[in-house]
């Protein structure tokens, strides 16, 4: 079993753990892949627009800056998450695996290392405000990036403000948004009970939806994005799959003389509800579980015909970091299948963006199959498609873990029915 | 730190639950909150030593806390039906001892509820 690591605030070198190490191998491979991609004026163009961007959901990078700058943005974002933990000395588990590759993942689509300081610091402004130390809410200064619209509508999706005075704005907004964010986000979780895997989305949607209330009360309305992008398909998901690949091969490489046969046999029985930190029970295993979620996640998107674009790769790692917090292949897949099944039958075409990151992010809702059952998923997978479509038009866009939030509702519904009338497998 | 008591009533919780599910009887607790550090205890009575479940304790009680998750998640401890309540139990005490003494399976944990330790902004 791993243990955590002891707490070694000293250097560099000591914060900088093997995890760490390999989380910025990873953004290595994507930087790199991105200049191969592109020109290096492309990308700094490219870059450029994805910064000055309103950011909503769903902007996809690939479409406003080209396919170099949208990894550059994914490995910056991701580069700065890594620099805050190793800041705080945070060690390693599950979570804070999540939350890295995870921002790498939106910084394909709506995180970019403009928007997501102002709320970061509005959380640590929060931890100073109750005299605790930021390390206890590392996790929130991560994940409130799903508010990174936020920053980028107000600074520069208000036309008739001047550049500077949005600019300001738009930092405020995302001080004063971090500031709130971590006491929300510490309540949300006890409603859906840990079935919502996106808790952080959870509470992002609901702060998105009363921002966009007080903004409509005085007039501003947000025009929302829908940039979806493709034409890389193969790249991109060659990108995907080398992920997938490495993660593996750290955790055959990393956990030789481990028994990961075993070790997986008894992580992919978990439900996987909130806290299921399989780094920390299962060690490097935990990486061979991230990369067949990755393997899995890219193969499906192929087989299905959906673009492999800035917000479908984000899906895709989300799944992967959740694969070291709650995600199995067991327990999304009866969830992914109802919500392929709800894809199939709604209004909209499978291939249409919002039943596309609808399928991606389904998973989060995964441990309601883990806890009750193959069936109980398929509803609620099927019920986290419908719910999706109308919890982004309650945030205009602004909350980038919508799913996080459509899924905090469908479990806040579907729980207690089920539990009235089923015991949980044990 | 806030909602110190909250917190060590749910650990507490949590392990009483687990008792439950070994079949034991006769529970106590006690909690020593000591300035920034509390101790608490918990006990109850069983007929024979439950190895398999001390060694399960011992590990997941010792594995070390992690305040940037306790902060986080810290509601859903003190939960009655989840499989993973020791996981995060064990992120929430510093350091916990496991005994069988004269028919009662005994757990003494520490909590610092000051800062995490130097070095940290």
């Amino acid at each position: 079993m791993a243990k955590a690591h002891p707490r070694t605030p000293g250097g560099f070198t000591a914060r900088f753990y093997p995890e760490y190490r390999l989380f910025a191998l990873a953004l290595l491979v994507v930087a790199g892949y991105g200049l191969a991609l592109d020109t290096p004026a492309g990308i700094a163009r490219g870059f450029w627009e994805i910064l000055t961007s309103r950011s909503l959901l769903v902007t996809d990078y690939l479409l406003v800056g080209g396919p170099g700058a949208m990894l550059l943005s994914g490995a910056l974002s991701g580069g700065l998450a890594l620099a805050l933990v190793l800041a705080l000395a945070v060690k390693p588990n599950g979570a804070i695996i999540m939350a890295l590759w995870m921002t790498a993942g939106f910084g394909f689509f709506g995180k970019n290392p403009f928007n997501m300081i102002p709320l970061t610091l509005g959380v640590l402004l929060y931890a100073k405000s109750r005299r605790e130390p930021f390390i206890n809410y590392t996790l929130a200064a991560l994940l409130v990036a799903t508010l990174s619209p936020v920053v980028s509508e107000i600074a520069f999706g208000f036309d008739p403000l001047h550049p500077w005075v949005g600019l300001a704005l738009g930092v405020a907004a995302g001080l004063i948004t971090g500031f709130v964010f971590p006491a929300v986000s510490a309540f949300t979780v006890r409603v859906h009970d840990g079935y919502d895997l996106y808790n952080m989305g959870f509470a992002g949607g609901l702060l998105a939806l009363l921002l966009v209330a007080l903004l409509k009360a005085f007039g501003v309305t947000i025009e929302t994005a829908a940039l979806w992008g493709g034409g890389y398909d193969a790249p991109m998901a060659g990108l995907l799959f080398a992920l997938s690949l490495l993660l593996i091969a750290a955790g055959l490489v990393l956990g030789r003389g481990r028994n990961h046969r075993q070790a997986l046999a008894r992580l992919w029985r978990t439900s996987g509800r909130l806290v299921s930190d399989y780094y920390v029970l299962y060690g490097e295993t935990a990486y061979l579980n991230m990369g067949v979620l990755g393997l899995l996640s890219t193969a499906l998107l192929l087989a299905l015909g959906i673009n492999i674009n800035g917000p479908t790769m984000g899906g895709v790692l989300t799944l992967v970091a959740f694969g070291s917090f709650g995600k199995h292949p067991r327990n999304v897949a009866p969830v992914m299948a109802g919500a392929l099944i709800a894809a199939q039958v709604n209004v909209l075409d499978l291939h249409a963006p919002m039943n596309a990151l609808a399928l991606l992010f389904s998973s989060g809702l995964a441990p309601i199959g883990g806890q009750y059952g193959p069936l109980w998923g398929l509803v609620a997978g099927f019920l986290h498609v419908t719910v999706v479509s109308h919890t982004g038009v309650l945030s205009n866009g602004l909350n980038l873990y919508n799913n996080g939030f459509a899924a905090g509702l469908v479990a806040l519904i579907l729980i207690p029915l089920i539990a009235a009338f089923h015991r949980p497998r044990s | 730190m806030q909602y110190v008591l909250e917190k060590n009533l749910r650990i507490m919780l949590d392990l009483l639950t687990y008792f439950h599910r070994l079949g034991a009887t006769d529970y106590s607790t006690h909690l020593e909150p000591r300035g920034t550090v509390t101790r608490g205890t918990v006990c109850c009575s069983l007929p024979a030593a439950p190895r398999a479940a001390m060694a399960e304790l011992d590990e997941a009680l010792n594995r070390g806390r992690q305040q940037e998750i306790e902060q986080s998640y810290w509601g859903l401890s003190g939960e009655t039906s989840s499989d993973t309540e020791l996981t995060l139990v064990g992120m929430m005490v510093d350091r916990a001892e496991i005994a069988y003494e004269a028919g009662r399976l005994i757990i003494r944990y520490t909590r610092n509820e000051g800062p995490p330790g130097p070095g940290t902004l």
